[in-house]
């Protein structure tokens, strides 16, 4: 933004009077220019919007499965399993027990690439911290991937963390316990 | 819905079109005033639009806002952008309007971006209802 324009609009002052906004809500429909972007970002957010209420409670639903039925498998409140359905950024570890949960199946992750193969990753190693099962028996296409560095990090944080630094997932959070540089990145995400 | 806002407000939507006009597809400042300016503008449509007072979270364009207030504060957001990530803060007052309190992006400086603009918020609608007062 120039110098001219804050990054956020102005604190009130006495003089300030409420006005009616329609006038610059008509001029945005008026102008093709303005028009078009507001337009795209609207399709962007029913895009999003639709893709949020087909995500997990219809997966969910599809299983004939409520709320509290999951909550019963995985040991939570159901008010838990609403509280992730809703989330819009969830620890891949969460994922994949929301879907173990629900389905019985395992989480996958692909990786597209614009010039060569997609890569398929078992996240079966991406668990919770009481999940020892996954954390001693990692899978074969774990042992594919680049080493990461020996940590005492629980493994939910290691693997998410080195997934988020590929940049190749949205709707994956990082670690909490990341170095400054990766922590600061992390709080530049949306939320 | 019945939009208002503070003049500062408008001028500070002025100002953001005025920066958004550039011939020069180089120029980064006027790209993300493009950005910001683009949301800004379909935050302004989705409230026109509005047949209600929302009454639950609807992500990710509307959500309450959980910050401490003295007023029911609510903000619009859109889907992630590397470069952007604008917000703006309305109150809903009654059903038939809304009021637009503070439009700005913090993603520079994220969440902590609500302390100060919450704030900013309460003091507008402070001054909003002593006008509604006197008038």
């Amino acid at each position: 933004m120039s110098k001219h324009t804050p990054t956020t609009s102005p604190a009130i002052t006495a003089r300030d009077t409420f006005v009616d906004l329609t006038p610059a809500i008509d001029a945005i429909n008026a102008d093709p220019e303005l028009s078009t972007g507001a337009r795209t970002v609207l399709a962007e957010i029913d895009a999003a919007q639709v893709a949020h209420a087909l995500g997990l409670q219809m997966l969910r639903a599809s299983f004939g499965l409520t709320q509290a039925d999951v909550a019963a498998n995985l040991g939570l409140s159901q008010a838990n399993i609403a509280q992730t359905e809703h989330r819009q950024d969830l620890l891949v570890s969460t994922l994949r027990r929301y879907v173990k949960a629900i389905t019985g199946g395992e989480l996958r992750l692909i990786i597209t690439f614009p010039n060569r193969a997609p890569l398929e990753f078992d996240l079966g190693e991406v668990a919770s911290p009481t999940d020892k099962r996954s954390v001693q028996q990692p899978t074969s296409r774990a042992a594919m991937r680049p080493k990461a560095a020996p940590s005492s990090t629980r493994p939910e944080g290691r693997v998410s963390q080195r997934v988020a630094s590929e940049r190749t997932v949205g709707h994956v959070l990082p670690p909490k316990h990341t170095s400054k540089a990766s922590a600061t990145k992390r709080t530049s995400r949306a939320r | 819905m019945l939009v208002r806002g503070a003049d500062s407000f408008s001028r500070w939507l002025t100002s953001l079109r005025l920066d958004a006009k550039s011939n020069n597809p180089n120029n980064t400042a006027a790209r993300v005033a493009r950005l910001r300016l683009d949301r800004i503008n379909a935050f302004l449509l989705v409230l026109s639009r509005m047949q209600a007072v929302p009454t639950a979270d609807d992500p990710p364009v509307i959500k309450r806002i959980r910050q401490s207030s003295r007023y029911e504060l609510w903000r619009l957001g859109h889907p992630h952008h590397s470069e952007v990530c604008v917000r703006l803060i309305v109150h809903f007052h009654a059903s038939e309007a809304v009021v637009a309190l503070v439009g700005g992006d913090k993603l520079r400086v994220s969440d902590q971006w609500y302390d100060t603009a919450v704030k900013q918020a309460n003091a507008a609608l402070d001054h909003y209802y002593r006008q509604r007062e006197v008038s």
